[in-house]
């Protein structure tokens, strides 16, 4: 019993002790945070050891550019930060050869600034994020178009469909879409995928493939045509 | 910081604002020029010279009251108009106007573009199907076929075009026009068997066989009406646009020209401005002064004569590379 008053008495008096909880801000003077990673554009050599360090793996490599390796050009590499997923440990900094990336002594706050809009979109690649905002831009223009418009009484024959005195039956309006559509797929996939080999090892080889791919759907293509005519 | 130049992107600049206004701009020159040939005057009376009645026809269509027929598809009815508007606009962030590098250009974005625009010729379909009646029917059908025709075509010459550049981003190509001159100066062949397959992803004259108006009422927009309408409109011209821009782009340059690099990105405006407007007022004078091709004119068109020439043009940027 005597233990559960012991515990209680502690308690009681740790609440009144202060806290040991620090606003955000003064991790910039306290010392116990080192900053934030910066990357300096100039010195980096594109390595990647930074990205490969990363514990969060919050750090991607991005083309910047061009680089001249013993007279030659190649593309070169930035390390780019996601600081929403960066736990701002400092590794790359450590480990960065040519000390390109420094860690500035600013909180985190400062420099992922988070406002109302960016949280609907938090985290998503700038493409899926742009999509997504059109969308949404265009479906509310539609629904509120909807909302504003008129509404008048009609009878029945107004929700029918216009099909010029002919009578309707669904099952039989087919037009040969679906495998035409399961044609064109086929035929980009195709395409597309002779088209990547070809960048991947551009050599005569891969351009033969490539042309025989396309002679191939082209002969399938004439087949069909000659099926919808005959 | 990042984030709000996406959202600004997106609504903004290459996104929502600019595209319309250039969608109606360009409908505007369509049916200016067309009025020309046909010895009419054409719009008048909306704004200086009849320049608003395109975004006038827009919001009245918006006002009116949506009749859906009783068995249509609802949710494909709403999907669809929405997604064929977005898909366009979305297509233009992948555009360079003012600078080599589109707003949200990475390193394999001309394959994005394949997708964007077999997914947009799916939104229409999709609308055509919602509401059955034998005259969307046959449109579809006959879109789809259309699509099937002219979608190998186009794909093939931006393959050229991309193979000649060993490259498959749109920066990429860019770059190498401002190294080493437009595109279509190497590849003519390939230029203008892509811009008769635009004349087919447009729907326009001489392959406007999805929404013949004098054969099957409207294709697949007959059972259309109110803001589904509108959207499907608004989808023709900003498909139009975004067509031109990526003709004017890997053929032309985009915004390459005299002084744009040393003017900012007011010279590549200005340049990219002249180039579309070019295409636009060309694709209005074709599809004014022609006549619709039959069905099977479409096949001897582009599949029987164009990708054989197309698949030489691949053959000769390989030796151009």
């Amino acid at each position: 019993m005597s233990a559960y008053i012991k515990a209680l008495v502690l308690g009681v008096r740790e609440a009144f002790r202060g806290r040991i909880t620090e606003h955000l801000s003064s991790a910039v003077s306290n010392g116990f945070a080192r900053g934030v990673p910066i990357l300096e554009s100039s010195k980096c050599l594109g390595c990647g050891l930074c990205s490969r360090v990363c514990p969060p793996r919050a750090i991607k490599m991005r083309p910047a550019g061009r680089k001249v390796v013993g007279g030659r050009e190649v593309p070169r590499e930035e390390p780019s930060f996601d600081y929403f997923r960066c736990i701002y440990c400092g590794q790359c900094a450590d480990v960065c050869p040519a000390k390109a990336i420094t860690m500035d002594r600013r909180s985190p706050v400062d420099v992922v600034n988070i406002t109302a809009p960016q949280v609907l979109i938090l985290g998503a690649a700038p493409q899926v994020a742009s999509f997504l905002v059109i969308a949404a831009l265009v479906a509310l223009v539609y629904w509120l178009s909807g909302k504003l418009a008129p509404r008048g009484r009609h009878g029945p024959s107004a929700r029918e469909p216009f099909s010029g005195g002919v009578p309707m039956s669904s099952s039989r309006y087919r037009y040969y879409a679906v495998s035409l559509m399961a044609f064109v797929l086929f035929l980009l996939l195709a395409e597309a995928l002779c088209f990547l080999y070809l960048l991947a090892s551009p050599n005569a080889q891969a351009f033969a493939v490539l042309l025989l791919a396309a002679l191939v759907i082209y002969l399938q293509g004439l087949w069909v045509s000659r099926r919808w005519a005959g | 910081m990042g984030r709000m130049m996406e959202v600004l992107y997106s609504l903004v600049f290459p996104g929502v604002l600019f595209t319309t206004a250039m969608a109606f701009w360009f409908e505007y020159i369509d049916r200016k020029v067309t009025a020309l040939v046909q010895r009419r005057v054409g719009p008048q009376a909306t704004g200086p010279g009849g320049l608003l009645q395109p975004l006038y026809d827009f919001l009245k269509l918006l006002g009116k009251e949506e009749l859906a027929s009783e068995k249509a598809d609802r949710v494909a009815l709403r999907v669809g108009p929405v997604l064929a508007v977005t898909l366009p606009i979305y297509g233009m962030l992948y555009i360079p106007i003012v600078s080599t590098d589109p707003p949200l250009g990475f390193s394999g974005d001309l394959l994005l573009i394949f997708l964007l625009l077999a997914f947009s010729a799916l939104s229409v379909a999709l609308v055509g199907y919602a509401a059955l009646s034998p005259y969307t029917v046959l449109g579809v059908g006959r879109f789809i076929a259309q699509y099937a025709m002219y979608e190998a075509v186009f794909m093939l010459c931006l393959v050229s075009a991309a193979l000649q550049a060993s490259t498959l981003s749109v920066s990429g190509l860019v770059t190498y026009q401002a190294a080493r001159g437009w595109l279509a100066l190497y590849q003519p062949i390939g230029f203008a068997a892509a811009l008769l397959s635009l004349l087919a992803k447009l729907e326009k004259k001489p392959f406007d066989l999805p929404h013949a108006k004098q054969e099957i009422v409207a294709g697949w927009a007959t059972e259309l009406s109110g803001r589904s309408l509108a959207f499907m409109r608004l989808y023709e011209d900003l498909s139009m646009t975004w067509g031109i821009a990526l003709l004017a782009t890997v053929y032309l340059g985009g915004p390459l020209g005299p002084g744009f690099p040393e003017l900012g990105p007011f010279a590549g405006f200005a340049w990219f401005g002249l180039k579309t407007f070019t295409l636009s007022v060309l694709v209005a004078l074709i599809s004014a002064s022609m006549a619709r091709v039959r069905v099977y004119g479409l096949v001897k068109t582009f599949w029987e004569r164009t990708l054989l020439l197309v698949l030489l043009q691949i053959g000769l940027a390989w030796l151009l590379r």
